[in-house]
């Protein structure tokens, strides 16, 4: 719920600055604003870069506005996608700290899906999933994120239960986990189809802040190990080697397993 | 024990076998091959001694089986002044070849030569800038990926390794283009409302004419429907504006919020690389974030990007390459093959 539109904060920049030099800071602006540049956030050439520069935005906006839901989910969600405070990115994981951020949002925010899901995802129990999932049946990632940990357990079935529906209704991210729970499963063809389904999703908004990247990395990771298991070496290859580009380490790994020069059986 | 020589047909032009010399000119490259490695048969580390004198990067293994035991480096020089090629045994001091000495002579005019495929840092492909006919400068620069792909988000753009060859540099400009939305104002351009209620701008850091940004004919809105109408997004001119004037003006308020674009995701200044005569569409730039960054604080060590093509740099470097006039409308630049790595 939007806290009272006209909810101001005075905010003095230091100790002794008298009180015509305080701000008077109006909450409900910040976090309009800050939807609206989020809203308009794709489309740049440096989108890591973007996302950093957001994320620095959504930190100043707190200083002043410590109780803006959206900005601490986006703190949250750029921590788990590995953003460090200096905008500098991971590429093996969440940021240190990432988990105790996201917990300490929660505290903040009870009842929001956004944050329990950032939560449940970075902590990987059954029980935190469905606890998001709990506060709004209707928000998919929570689902996508109870299918994640159910396929961790080793329950495939009910984890492609948990993700039902038509592909062309789901996100790349949901179509991602698909595809990667089908893999586990042994139905390459399924994960094949899905993983191709994700990629051509890409020019769709997806439910979450999301690096584009991530999603073609993903997506190009999947149809390659797909490919592998259905004795296709070259198209594995060929979709390994963009994996690689775009920072798949499990491509790499796979990459350096196929044997070159393999013959690609029909 | 390895050992330093010519090997198949590399060019024995200044090679002194005997005193294990290769001499050459500022500007100028030789080959030279190491055969064997460790005792057991680990990969030697081979660098100079010197790197702002000569540069070493290893070329990749020759395939022809009779070369098998070799390895192929390039040598680069880079200043007047001498030094030794030394291969060591993994991680130790030890040498484990006779090292070879290199001659740098003679003088250049100032001339760039970047290899974009140095080192993997992560999944970032990372690649030096060297000054040819300088003091030994070199600047770090990261360029398009090491393979090219396509992004379905990026609007048609596709990223693909920077090409080698041989290039000049174009005039330093505020680079501007709707293919990216964000870069169809320049950076730095002042911002002001008009009395419409249009975000306008004024190009050329405050000294040309204003220009609409926003409204169903501004040149912000346009760039972006278009961005918008590529991705497959059901809008319209009118909702597009609405769009844009949510970010740009408080809603409460009614100001701007910020009144100088610092957007374009060239960063501040771009030089395009010209092919005989003609501009090609990569660019020598830097990014928004890195110049958010530098704008902090001075000191700050940019994090490097891959680009979609372009050869991204540090905001301080490029300052830095501005005022020795490296950076120049002229200036020779050639880019170098992704398979020459190193040095270590």
């Amino acid at each position: 719920m939007r806290v009272a539109n006209w909810l101001a904060v005075l905010l003095t920049v230091a100790i002794g600055v008298d009180s015509a030099s305080a701000q008077v800071v109006n909450c409900a602006g910040v976090a309009d604003a800050f939807a609206a540049r989020l809203a308009l956030s794709t489309g740049a050439m440096d989108e890591d870069g973007a996302f950093a520069l957001l994320r620095s935005a959504a930190e100043e906006d707190l200083r002043s506005c410590p109780d803006l839901e959206r900005q601490r989910y986006y703190l949250a969600r750029m921590a788990e996608l590995g953003y460090f405070a200096t905008g500098a990115r991971r590429a093996d994981g969440p940021a240190p700290g990432a988990q105790a951020l996201a917990e300490e949002s929660q505290r903040k925010h009870p009842l929001s899906v956004r944050i329990a899901t950032v939560a449940a995802r970075l902590d990987g129990s059954i029980d935190a999933a469905r606890r998001a999932m709990a506060l709004d049946p209707g928000y998919a990632p929570a689902r996508t994120a109870l299918a994640v940990a159910l396929a961790a357990k080793g329950d495939t079935p009910a984890a492609l239960a948990t993700l039902a529906g038509a592909d062309s209704s789901q996100s790349a991210a949901a179509l991602i986990v698909r595809a990667r729970i089908r893999l586990m499963a042994g139905d390459a063809n399924g994960a094949l189809a899905a993983a191709l389904a994700a990629r051509n999703a890409g020019q769709r908004k997806e439910p979450e802040p999301t690096p584009s990247r991530d999603i073609l990395r993903d997506a190009e990771e999947l149809l390659g190990l797909s490919s592998r298991a259905l004795g296709k070496p070259l198209e594995a290859r060929k979709h390994l080697e963009r994996a690689t580009v775009l920072g798949s380490a499990k491509a790499r790994e796979a990459l350096a397993e196929i044997a070159p020069g393999r013959r690609q059986s029909k | 024990m390895a050992h330093f020589d010519k090997f198949a047909n590399l060019n024995l032009l200044g090679w002194n076998k005997a005193t294990s010399t290769q001499t050459i000119k500022v500007g100028q490259n030789a080959h030279i091959g190491l055969w064997g490695g460790g005792p057991a048969g680990e990969a030697l580390e081979v660098f100079g001694d010197d790197d702002r004198i000569c540069v070493t990067h290893e070329e990749p293994k020759p395939r022809q089986p009779a070369y098998k035991d070799w390895r192929h480096f390039l040598l680069t020089g880079l200043k007047p002044g001498t030094i030794n090629v030394k291969a060591f045994l993994p991680g130790t001091s030890v040498e484990y070849a006779k090292a070879i000495k290199v001659v740098v002579t003679g003088s250049s005019k100032i001339k760039l030569v970047y290899f974009p495929g140095e080192r993997d840092d992560g999944s970032t492909v990372i690649g030096t800038i060297y000054v040819i006919g300088g003091k030994g400068e070199a600047i770090r620069a990261a360029a398009g990926p090491r393979v090219g792909y396509k992004n379905p988000a990026d609007g048609g753009h596709t990223a693909e390794p920077t090409p080698a060859g041989h290039y000049t540099l174009g005039q330093r400009k505020h680079v501007v283009t709707s293919g990216w939305w964000q870069s169809s104002i320049p950076w730095g351009a002042k911002l002001r409302l008009n009395a419409k209620g249009d975000v306008e701008f004024q190009d050329d850091e405050g000294r040309g004419n204003w220009v609409q940004a926003t409204g169903v004919d501004g040149v912000l809105t346009k760039a972006l429907y278009r961005y918008k109408t590529h991705m497959k997004e059901k809008t319209n001119l009118r909702k597009v504006d609405a769009e844009l004037r949510a970010a740009l003006i408080n809603p409460i308020t009614k100001v701007l919020a910020v009144t100088t674009w610092e957007r374009n995701d060239f960063g501040r200044w771009g030089w395009q690389l010209m092919r005989n005569g003609h501009g090609t569409v990569y660019f020598v730039h830097t990014t928004p974030l890195n110049e958010a960054a530098f704008k902090a604080d001075k000191n700050t060590v940019a994090d490097l990007t891959n680009s979609h093509g372009c050869i991204h740099i540090d905001p301080a470097d490029r300052d830095d390459f501005i005022k020795k006039g490296y950076f120049a409308a002229g200036t020779e630049f050639e880019v170098r093959p992704y398979s020459e790595s190193g040095p270590p």
